[in-house]
C-alpha cells in the first residue's frame, strides 16, 4: 500500500477551520484597533485631546503620541501682574526630559534649565491673554508625567503616553 | 539593537496583518494591489529605519528581515504545524469535479478563476474537465485535469 502523499491528504480541514475561525476574531480586531485609532488612543482625537486647566492657565496637548512623532503643547496664560514684562512658563518631570523641543512661539527671551525642569521666559506683550505653543517630538517611549506651571500659578498636571 | 527590534516588530506586524486578511488568489490581484503594496513598503520603511539613513542601520534592518524569514522558513520545515501556521495550507476547491462551494466563498475565488487557471495551465476548456483545483499557500490555483 503507498503511502506517498496525495492531493486528498488536503482535504484534513481543522487547522483551516481553525484558521478562518482566528481570521475572523482577527479581522474583528483590526476593525476595533481601526476605530480607536479614529478616536485618537494612538494620536490626535477626541479620546487624546486633553485640555487641562488650573485658575487662569489652561494647557491643551495630546494625551497620546508617538515616539519621534510631531507633538504640540498649548499653554494660555493670563495677562502678567502689572508692572511685570515677563511671563515665565516651567515644564518639570518626565515631561521635560523626554522630548526634542523643537520650535517655540513666539521665542523665548531666555531657557534656564535646571534638573529635571526647563523654565522659559517670555517677554510680556500688552495686556491680554498669551497663547505659548511648544512644538516637541517625544523621545522616551512609555507614559511622562510633568507639570506646566505659568509665573506664580498652580502647577497643570501634564500626563502623556508615547507609543514606540 | 533598535534596529533589530523595529525590524523585528515590523516583521511581526506585517505577518500577523497579512495572516489575518487572508489568503488571496494571484488572479484577484489588482494593478491597485501592487500600488497599495509599494505605499505599505514606504510606510514600513519610515518605523524601520526613523530618522537613520545610514548604510549600517539599512544593513541591520535588512539582514534582521531575512533572517527572521529564513528562521520562518526553516522552523515551518523542521515543524510543519509551525510552518501552517505562518503560511498556511493548500485549499481543494473542486473535488472530483465536485465545485465546493462554501470554500470558494471563503476565499473568493470564482468558477471563472478556476476555469481561467485550468485554460492556462492546461488547456481545458470547461469545469468538467477539472478534476481537482487547489488554491496553493502561494495564491496559485493548480489544476489536475480528469
Amino acid at each position: 500500500m503507498s503511502t506517498s502523499p496525495s492531493v486528498r491528504d488536503l482535504h484534513a480541514q481543522g487547522f483551516q477551520q481553525r484558521e478562518w475561525a482566528v481570521q475572523i476574531v482577527g479581522r474583528i480586531l483590526v476593525i476595533l484597533l481601526l476605530l480607536a485609532a479614529v478616536l485618537g488612543l494612538f494620536g490626535t482625537g477626541p479620546l487624546s485631546h486633553v485640555r487641562a486647566e488650573q485658575g487662569a492657565v489652561s494647557v491643551e496637548y495630546e494625551r497620546f503620541v508617538r515616539h519621534t512623532g510631531h507633538a504640540q503643547l498649548e499653554v494660555r496664560t493670563p495677562p502678567p501682574a502689572p508692572g511685570t514684562s515677563s511671563v515665565s512658563v516651567e515644564i518639570s518631570g518626565g515631561l521635560a526630559a523626554g522630548i526634542r523641543m523643537e520650535d517655540i512661539q513666539p521665542q523665548p527671551a531666555t531657557v534656564r534649565r535646571s534638573g529635571t525642569s526647563t523654565e522659559f521666559v517670555f517677554a510680556a506683550v500688552g495686556d491680554t491673554d498669551a497663547l505659548i505653543t511648544f512644538y516637541y517630538r517625544p523621545m522616551d517611549i512609555g507614559p511622562q508625567s510633568g507639570t506646566v506651571t505659568v509665573a506664580d500659578a498652580a502647577a497643570v498636571d501634564v500626563w502623556q503616553l508615547t507609543y514606540p | 539593537m533598535d534596529a533589530v527590534i523595529r525590524a523585528t516588530a515590523m516583521f511581526v506586524i506585517i505577518m500577523v496583518l497579512f495572516r489575518v486578511g487572508g489568503k488571496r488568489s494571484l488572479s484577484q490581484v489588482t494593478t491597485f494591489d501592487f500600488v497599495l503594496l509599494l505605499v505599505v513598503g514606504e510606510s514600513t520603511q519610515q518605523a524601520l529605519l526613523g530618522d537613520d539613513f545610514s548604510v549600517a542601520t539599512a544593513a541591520i534592518a535588512i539582514a534582521t528581515l531575512l533572517t527572521l524569514d529564513r528562521a520562518a522558513d526553516l522552523l515551518g520545515y523542521r515543524f510543519p504545524s509551525i510552518g501552517r501556521i505562518f503560511e498556511s495550507t493548500p485549499l481543494i476547491l473542486v473535488d472530483d469535479g465536485n465545485l465546493l462551494h462554501d470554500r470558494m466563498k471563503r476565499v473568493q475565488v470564482t468558477d471563472h478563476d478556476i476555469l481561467a487557471a485550468a485554460r492556462e495551465l492546461h488547456g481545458l476548456e470547461s469545469l468538467d474537465q477539472v478534476k481537482f483545483a487547489v488554491l496553493e499557500q502561494s495564491g496559485g490555483i493548480s489544476i489536475i485535469p480528469r
